[in-house]
């Protein structure tokens, strides 16, 4: 890089705009597997772990644990075994996920009100009926909102995939890097910056069509007395 | 609305909930036996921690029972799966437990749909029930929970309860968690649901004047034991030992008042006036009493009129009677004659029929007549 280069030369992003938007669709590739995978495993952990409170420690420390790591460390003890593929990448970012996912999941459904639960439950729900159309959905505000985390947390993580030679617009950012070239550099940060807000907004959007009850909870809340106190 | 099923009898046969291993000490709920007859109001009272709800739950098994027998319509509930046992037994609780992420029809609508009612049947259905409950199918069949009163939630848990006719209704405290104003209403309306469908009831409270009100028996337990199953009238005149006196308080003679209306007291006749009469006509007509009841054309009552505060020459008009006079028809409850009674200063109740017109009069001390004589039936 050198001084009288300026930080962006657009004639670059021009003519990339083909190779940008590839990256960018690797990006959203990344990541949706991640997430969708991650909200799987989390799922399964968590039904588990709702059923057998005992094993919750065990669950906490394993997620927490690959929470923990390192994403490059990671990557760099998983690559003997399954190389510099779209699967290591994803096992690293599927661990991210699950922290968050499963502690959303089994907080949301712990705090459906016991009384739903009962009343459900006094009326002939089955476990999984009460399960599938009571409990979840009155834990999907929890849930969607690990989900949100879970997301922007690995759109973040995914440019580092590109170190082991999973795109997406990590691969810009190197690029930039190995030639000291600043456009690729922002261009991918800019990308990944993006996606992260495109993906969060599109999640508020998902939330408030699957939550409508919420809304007129959000709508009775912020005009308080207007409803006539007829019993 | 379509003449519900009768009620069922539900029966327990020395029912016995023991929490923990230890056989020797006092269970939850100790050889409990007890027969709801058909269509009847059984309330379930005592202290918290006598074993009333656990009693409850036992129906419905949410809670099994660790000897013992409970029978519905002389059927072992343990014959069938809990779930579609529940499916036909009305579940009511104090908290409501209404489905906040669903709509006032789709929460009524449960039981239905898990039946596999179809659609039309089940909205038909919904709306009935709404109705029934004294809301307004149009207005509230899309809300939700959320934007609705306590007392308006109470209904909605009602109407969820009496969706799929069921023969049995079990109701937790159900009117606990709303203001006494609201509450007394609800408990109105709900004896006139009742009376419409003729379900079985099992309705669980701590207040006995709830007891003594929405039963047809009352069960009164303590420590998991039975202590008097009785009808309120003969809980109050008879209580079985010193636990079930305290309990339904030292007032238990006013509280039967609660249980006699204005029909059980003989009327006398209360000497009336018309509007447009003389006042010394209706002077000769009262004879030793100050007070006339000034009727209008069609014998409805206006209000007393004090006759020493009227010159002979003056002529009777409504303005002259007293408007705050209490007008009360058979059906009212002596207790609330007598508070109104006392609340206006007025020593007689003016009693009118269904059309509003006067029917007799009776005065305090007839109500206390009633209170020093046998128990009601």
């Amino acid at each position: 890089m050198t001084p009288e280069e300026p930080l962006i030369r657009w004639d670059w992003v021009a003519s990339h705009l083909d190779e940008i938007a590839m990256r960018a669709g690797e990006h959203i590739q990344l990541t949706l597997i991640a997430v969708v995978v991650g909200l799987l495993i989390a799922f399964a952990l968590s039904l588990l772990v709702l059923r057998v409170p005992r094993l919750e420690p065990a669950a906490t420390l394993v997620t927490g644990t690959l929470y923990t790591i390192p994403s490059l460390a990671l990557f760099a003890l998983l690559i003997p075994y399954t190389g510099l593929t779209l699967l290591t990448a994803e096992i690293g970012l599927v661990g991210y996920t699950l922290l968050i996912l499963m502690r959303n999941i089994v907080g949301g459904i712990r705090a459906v009100p016991e009384d739903v639960r009962e009343s459900a439950l006094g009326m002939g729900y089955t476990r999984s009926q009460l399960l599938w159309r009571v409990e979840l959905p009155l834990a999907l505000p929890v849930i969607v909102a690990g989900l949100r985390i879970a997301t922007i947390t690995t759109i973040g993580l995914v440019t580092v995939t590109a170190l082991i030679g999973q795109g997406g617009a990590g691969y810009l950012i190197l690029i930039g890097l190995q030639r000291f070239f600043s456009t690729p550099l922002i261009v991918g940060a800019a990308l990944s910056l993006m996606l992260a807000i495109a993906a969060d907004g599109a999640l508020v959007l998902v939330q408030r069509a699957l939550m409508p009850w919420e809304r007129s909870l959000a709508r009775a809340a912020s005009r308080p007395g207007l409803e006539p106190p007829s019993i | 609305m379509s003449p519900g099923p009768r009620g069922a009898t539900v029966e327990f046969q020395k029912v016995t909930k023991r929490y923990d291993r230890d056989v020797s000490g006092p269970g939850a709920v100790n050889d409990l036996s007890l027969l709801v007859p058909a269509g009847g109001i059984c309330v379930l009272v005592g202290p918290s921690g006598c074993g009333k709800t656990t009693s409850l739950k036992m129906v419905n098994r949410l809670i099994e029972p660790t000897s013992g027998t409970i029978l519905i319509d002389g059927r072992d509930v343990r014959d069938d799966d809990p779930v579609a046992l529940r499916r036909r037994i009305g579940y009511v609780i104090q908290q409501v437990g209404l489905f906040p992420h669903q709509t006032i029809a789709e929460n009524v609508a449960t039981v239905p749909r898990l039946l596999g009612w179809d659609c039309a049947r089940i909205r038909e259905r919904v709306d009935e029930l709404i109705e029934l409950v004294g809301l307004d199918p149009a207005r509230h069949r899309g809300r939700y929970p959320s934007v609705l009163s306590g007392g308006e939630r109470q209904r909605v848990g009602v109407a969820r309860a009496l969706a799929a006719e069921p023969p049995v209704m079990l109701m937790d405290e159900p009117f606990g968690a709303v203001d006494p104003i609201v509450r007394e209403r609800l408990q109105d309306e709900f004896l006139r649901i009742h009376h419409e469908l003729g379900t079985t009831v099992l309705f669980v409270t701590h207040d006995i004047d709830e007891a003594i009100k929405m039963g047809d028996r009352v069960a009164v337990m303590r420590a998991g034991r039975l202590v008097q199953y009785a009808a309120p009238s003969e809980l109050l005149t008879r209580p079985s030992d010193d636990f079930v006196a305290r309990f339904v308080g030292a007032d238990r003679g006013l509280k039967r008042l609660s249980l006699t209306t204005v029909g059980d007291v003989a009327l006398r006749d209360a000497p009336t006036a018309r509007e447009g009469e003389p006042a010394s006509v209706a002077r000769a007509r009262a004879g030793a009493q100050a007070y006339v009841l000034l009727l209008d054309p069609e014998r409805h009552p206006i209000g007393w009129i004090n006759l020493a505060r009227l010159g002979d020459d003056a002529t009777l008009a409504a303005e002259h009677a007293d408007p705050s006079s209490p007008f009360f028809t058979r059906r009212t409850r002596l207790r609330d004659a007598l508070s109104a009674l006392l609340a206006s200063g007025v020593r007689t109740g003016v009693v009118v029929d269904e059309e509003g017109r006067y029917t007799g009069a009776f005065t305090i001390d007839e109500i206390g007549q009633v209170l020093s004589g046998p128990a009601p039936a």
